[in-house]
């Protein structure tokens, strides 16, 4: 009880001026007037796009991670899902981040900082997938997805996608709210009624903005640091309302779709990978992240137990067989997304693939016993070249941070870094094609 | 027990206290020199200097400078320790008691000079938001909407929490999702508030059998028109029983009279307890839960669920079962069977597979040989006339799923009803429903009145009417410049076009998203009545503070002698003291975890089918309100002689003749595996993960929770155990390393035993012989352990006799949890005197749990910012 805390957010102060950046530049004439096509093809070739799934309880190691090494490697049983694939995506062992904490520690997976230490990092624990997202801005309808099918809670959650202020941002968990969003238009009436919606709380951000002025200078130094974070987030409300004004008078776009219906696991993931095929190809985003929570229905799978009870297997084989089963089904629905990626043409005559870098893996190495070192990752898609399992040093001091990998997908992104987070540089031995 | 090592009683550190404060520099430096010096080289410093620093702690370069604030804070560990006699430790030379008690009085009194030099430098409590409990009881009770089933917090972002507390102000944060938040929250509550215009008519439905088709689930003993049954578990995928005529649910939010008219059917059923799981001497039970067509399919769990009512409901006949309840607009009532069987799939599988007889028409329709559900050999079929039939039934049936893993299943609509056609299993049978309303306690409604008074809503009545709403949410008077952005913002809306009552609401919900209602206002140094009304209205009740604190407040009346002890005690008794039970029991004993980690429905059947998630929370809740309400000496938290239970939970307990819901209060002082905390199933099921039990994990429970000794976290290039279930082995055998390597074992021998000491309870605190191994007994459970001190025990009972003796520690954890829960910010080495001081005064007077509450809210930590 009686450590000191470092104030989490006196950072607060720099990021609405960094934040500024991004999105200002992206609000030229260019990217706001056009939408669809016009604006894709407008850019050198079509955009590129990230999607990264991931899960809390991993990949059982044995199973995923081949033998050997390079272009040779044999198929192991989790990745023979995906084998007509191989060619086009890279199996990575080795990365990781450094970190330990079993289920405490999952949701640094696409960050690489803990929650908790987010204060002492400059962009605190923001996610790659959320950092992307920052550098698309209003240019698509949603600078990012961020999708769960189902809903859990505590360390179950799959906390995939985390903003530079240390949120974690709520995914959405029903296939029916992603089609509506994005593809189903607002009556005219309900466009009236969103405009004077945002009117509305304009103003009301203006008077609370106003007090909270006043109440400033009655406050003492710490007081009014914490109350910065209340004045932040009337500004960057403001700003959100500004581009969402923007987007309501653009039509969404029109797909050959049924809206889906309420379903059980088995329905809902390839219905959330189809709409987001769509989104990618829509340009409705360009940035997506999928976690899958440990709370799934594994009825649906033909089972009967917990997702997270077959993951502490404690090496009993019956449930291996089990969580092998779960494991396997999430892998080849990644598989069927890659095919539909691959089926897509883009106007510059590549395939929605091509221009998609797809990532897999967990924030947890081996279930069974929380560790959090030697992640399981797939890297698919984007340009790069594939087709190799990479093997990574394990010497402690040759450790290569699995941030490196991020460093390299952003650049491919498009962002001008050297490095992200707890990186060092970009990955060695990703290439671009 | 037996103990090896001496160790130094709390008096004599009372009396070395007393004696050192007000010594003379000079004396001062020469005992340090003299005494202080050589004992640390003699016992301390082979461990904790230049060569090594087990435990991260080095005190070679201490030096005697209190000024700083490091060096205090290793001092102070230095003397708890020597006074817990947990250092040195058990296996190297121990000092005598004279010098032990020598260095210990040296260190307490300079401590006490540095503690009072370091005072005004102390932390604050921060810039302390509402968390979304408080938010939501605040935003209910200021508007008179406690019945309301909508709850648009629920998309809010969780709140951050410190030491599991998630009201501590320096933690929470606003961000732009949050505010988003609120703006939508302020639009759901104002628009439900401000019903006004005619009141709606009264209207009653009635409903016949069948309430709703069951698709391909029917139950084949449905009679249309006289009765529907309700089969299967609130759980289970589709266990709701709905009323299709109101699907789009009842068209005015209000109260509505809800009437059923029900039977219990088959409670003693043929078929064994563990195939079907429902208890044949509980009373079957029904649940009315509420919920919304938006949400998802009615049929189903959805996110709208909220219960509002719950009946035992009779064998021998059907009986009428009334309540009247809140219904939002859109909602409708739904029933569902929370004792009935879980996963009806297996059930299926079981009794097919069991009593083929009961079956027939099911088996030879609806099952294909080879299939699970086939229950004779496969040889009996006739091969030719079966294949064909599997051909029929797959293109009847369609495509068939197919994905890795999944075994084909038909579920064809009259599949289910024939075999449920056979099945003499536990039901619900419902014949009629009715519902008439809606009802108001007055028109217009409370809510319209605690937002617009007896005001006309006219844009001249803005500043009056906005001024009272605003210092009632403000929690004191507002201030002028602040009501005058408020009146501003209702008159440009008006003068935009809006009616007045428009214009109005849009103020309120500005009120609603200001910061002087979001955030509780405290002031530096002492904090001004309405500031304290506040505090201790958030502390007792988790809610805005009541007319009666205010009034208090206004006539600067709260901190005259005896008022607040008075007010503390009335806020006790009332009925939003379940607030402070319930959140403070959920933080303190981390009871928020439970649920989030949901034991597997196989392993732990009992926990789903007695309902004991939410049975377990209740215990310690009714038991902390009885040491609470009864002032009884916290030392019953370590062990009592009495807890509650309901049926579910004498079962797991192993105690005969207890049924039904509702909770009593058992003696269990012959029993000595229950009583006091460490018995309860709530905080055994905290401290474990659904699966299986962590002495570390538990180890550490007791260290942060009981005992105030949160250990240091564990180094990060360790590499975690993968349990292995298929050896002999026990964790125990496991945690050998804790022991064997010299690094481990410094921090694991404070956290193992405490975990040990606790292995006979289960993942859901039921108690074990054994460890488990499928199909038979596995290896015994040895819950013996040695404490730090050199106490020994053998399992629960001695564990908790060797507890008692850490009283003192006991009291001044819960002290500084209690401590922190008021105040809303985590406490500083500063606090440590008050702390001290609070425990020493409590002890005084008998140790009563009421009587800390009182000794907090009158101490200047809680009533300072």
């Amino acid at each position: 009880m009686h450590t000191k805390r470092i104030n989490r957010r006196t950072f607060l102060k720099s990021t609405g001026v960094a934040m500024a950046l991004p999105f200002l530049e992206s609000m030229g004439p260019m990217s706001l007037k056009a939408v669809g096509a016009s604006a894709k093809t407008s850019a050198v070739g079509s955009p590129m796009r990230m999607v990264c799934i991931g899960n809390p309880l991993g990949l059982m190691p044995d199973s995923f991670f081949p033998k050997g090494a390079g272009k040779d490697y044999e198929i192991t049983e989790l990745l023979q899902p995906i084998a007509r694939h191989r060619n086009d995506f890279s199996v990575m062992s080795n990365l990781d981040h450094d970190i330990s904490g079993g289920h405490s520690a999952v949701h640094a997976f696409l960050s690489g900082i803990k929650d908790q230490d987010a204060s002492d990092w400059p962009e605190g624990n923001i996610s790659v997938d959320q950092r992307a997202a920052e550098f698309v801005g209003a240019r698509t309808r949603f600078s990012s997805l961020v999708l769960s099918p189902g809903k859990a809670d505590g360390d179950l959650k799959c906390k995939l996608s985390w903003t530079r202020n240390g949120v974690n941002v709520p995914p959405v968990t029903r296939a029916r709210d992603l089609f509506r969003a994005l593809f189903v238009q607002d009556d005219p009436a309900l466009l009236a009624k969103r405009q004077s919606a945002y009117d509305v709380n304009e103003s009301i951000l203006d008077a609370v903005n106003s007090q909270a002025k006043i109440l400033s200078q009655q406050l003492g130094k710490t007081d009014q640091e914490k109350l910065d974070e209340y004045l932040n987030s009337v500004r960057e409300i403001e700003k959100k309302l500004g581009m969402s004004r923007e987007w309501l008078h653009k039509p969404k776009p029109v797909v050959d779709l049924e809206e889906p219906r309420e379903g059980s696991f088995t329905y809902t993931v390839p219905a959330f990978y189809e709409l987001l095929a769509l989104a990618l190809e829509t340009d409705s985003t360009r940035v997506a992240s999928l976690g899958i929570p440990g709370t799934i229905d594994t009825a649906d799978l033909g089972l009967s137990g917990g997702y997270h009870g077959f993951s502490h297997h404690g090496k009993a084989e019956k449930l291996r067989q089990g969580l092998l089963i779960i494991e396997k089904y999430q892998v080849s629905q990644m598989g069927r997304f890659l095919d539909r990626l691959k089926s897509i043409q883009e106007p510059d005559g590549q395939t929605l693939f091509d221009r998609t870098m797809v990532l897999m893996g967990s924030g947890m190495g081996n279930g069974s016993s929380h560790s959090n070192m030697k992640l399981p990752i797939i890297l698919a898609g984007g340009g790069f070249k594939h087709g190799e399992h990479k093997v990574y040093p394990t010497e402690s001091h040759k450790r290569v941070p699995l941030c490196n990998l991020y460093g390299s997908m952003l650049q491919r992104f498009g962002l001008e870094v050297d490095q992200f987070n707890k990186g060092s540089g970009t990955l060695t031995g990703l290439e671009v094609a | 027990m037996s103990r090896k090592s001496k160790w130094v009683s709390p008096g004599a550190v009372l009396l070395g206290l007393l004696a050192t404060t007000g010594s003379a520099v000079g004396l001062s430096e020469n005992l340090y020199h003299e005494t202080v010096q050589p004992f640390l080289e003699t016992y301390c410093i082979q461990c904790h200097g230049p060569e090594k620093q087990k435990a991260d702690r080095r005190y070679d370069t201490l030096g005697n400078d209190f000024l700083d604030r490091d060096s205090i804070g290793l001092w102070q560990d230095i003397v708890d320790l020597l006074n817990l006699g947990d250092m040195p430790p058990e296996d190297e030379d121990q000092p005598s008691s004279e010098d032990r008690i020598a260095v210990v009085d040296w260190i307490s009194g300079e401590l006490t000079e540095a503690y009072a030099h370091h005072k005004s430098n102390n932390q604050n409590t921060v810039l302390r938001r509402l968390n979304r409990a408080e938010y939501n009881r605040t935003v209910r009770d200021l508007l008179e909407l406690q019945s309301l089933l909508v709850d648009p917090t629920e998309s809010f972002p969780p709140d951050e929490t410190v030491e599991n507390f998630n009201n501590i102000g320096s933690a929470l944060i606003t961000s732009d999702f949050l505010l988003q938040g609120y703006l939508d929250a302020a639009e759901t509550y104002i628009d439900h508030a401000t019903k006004h215009g005619k009141q709606p008519a009264v209207q009653t439905n009635h409903f016949a059998a069948p309430f709703y088709k069951a698709r391909n689930r029917r139950d084949g003993k449905d009679v249309a028109g006289e009765y529907q049954h309700i089969r299967k578990n609130t759980t289970d995928q589709d266990g709701f029983m709905w009323l299709e005529k109101l699907e789009e649910g009842v068209p005015e939010s209000g109260y509505y009279t809800f009437k059923f008219k029900a039977q219990a059917i088959d409670r003693v059923y043929p078929y064994p307890e563990s195939i079907v799981g429902t208890r044949k001497d509980e009373p079957l039970r029904v649940d009315v839960i509420a919920g919304s067509r938006e949400y998802g399919e009615l049929e189903f769990r959805t996110a709208s669920d909220k219960k509002v009512a719950g009946f035992i409901v009779a064998d021998n006949q059907p009986e009428w079962y009334e309540k009247r309840i809140w219904l939002d607009k859109g909602y409708q009532p739904r029933l569902t069977f929370p004792n009935g069987p879980n996963r009806v799939k297996p059930l299926r599988k079981s009794l097919v597979r069991n009593y083929p007889d009961d079956f027939q028409d099911f088996i030879h329709n609806w099952t294909i040989p080879g299939d699970g559900l086939y229950p004779y050999p496969i040889e009996e079929a006739l091969t030719r006339q079966i294949e064909a039939e599997d051909k029929k039934i797959a293109t009847e049936v369609g495509r068939v799923l197919s994905t890795d893993g999944t075994s084909r299943k038909f579920n064809k609509t009259d599949g289910w009803a024939s075999f449920y056609r056979g099945y003499n299993g536990p039901r619900i049978r419902v014949f009629e429903v009715e519902l008439e309303g809606p009802f108001y306690e007055s028109w217009p409604t409370p809510s319209y009145q605690a937002l617009f008074g007896n005001y006309q809503p006219t844009i001249e009545n803005a500043e009056r009417i906005l001024r009272r709403f605003a210092s009632k949410a403000f929690r004191r008077p507002v201030q002028q410049e602040n009501l005058d952005i408020l009146v501003q913002l209702a008159q440009s809306k008006f003068n935009a076009g809006a009616t007045a009552f428009e214009a109005l609401k849009i103020g309120f919900r500005a009120v609603l998203c200001s910061p002087d209602f979001l955030y509780l206002q405290e002031r530096e140094g002492r904090l001004d009545d309405y500031a304290l009304a506040t505090r201790l209205s958030y502390f007792l009740w988790s809610t805005q503070p009541d007319q009666e604190l205010l009034d208090l407040a206004a006539n600067g009346k709260l901190t005259q002698a005896g008022v607040l002890e008075a007010q503390t005690k009335r806020m006790l008794k009332d009925d939003r003291a379940r607030a402070f039970t319930e959140e403070f029991t959920a933080r303190w004993l981390e009871l928020y975890k439970i649920g989030t980690m949901p034991p597997s429905n196989k392993d732990f059947k009992t926990y789903y089918v007695d309902g004991l998630e939410h049975s377990m929370k209740k215990e310690t809740q009714h038991f902390f309100d009885y040491v609470l309400k009864n002032n009884l000496p916290v030392s019953e938290f370590l062990d009592s002689d009495v807890t509650f239970v309901d049926g579910g939970l004498a079962r797991l307990y192993g105690m005969k003749g207890i049924n039904g819901p509702n909770f009593q209060k058992v003696s269990v002082k012959s029993d000595p595996r229950r009583g006091g905390l460490f018995g309860q199933a709530s905080i055994l099921t905290a401290s474990a993960n659904g699966i299986d039990t962590s002495p570390v994990i538990r180890g550490i429970w007791v260290l942060e929770n009981i005992l105030g000794k949160p250990p240091s976290p564990p180094p990060p290039d360790v590499e975690p155990l993968e349990p292995d279930v298929r050896g002999a082995t026990t964790i125990r055998d496991q945690l050998d390393k804790h022991r064997k390597v010299e690094t481990c074992y410094e921090c694991h021998r404070t956290i193992d035993p405490l975990g040990f000491a606790l292995e006979n309870y289960d993942p859901i605190g039921g108690w074990r012989d054994h460890y488990p191994r499928r199909g038979e007994d596995g290896p015994l459970i040895d819950a013996s352990g040695e404490l730090p001190n050199g106490t020994e025990f053998q399992g629960v009972g001695e564990f908790k006799e060797a507890l008692s003796e850490r009283l003192n520690q006991f009291t001044t954890c819960l002290t500084e949890k209690l401590l922190a829960y008021s105040m809303g910010r985590t406490l500083e080495f500063t606090d440590r005197p008050e702390v001290n001081g609070i425990v020493q005064e409590l002890k005084a007077s008998g140790l009563g749990m009421q009587d800390l509450v009182l000794l907090v809210v009158q101490s200047e930590a809680f009533q300072t910012k």
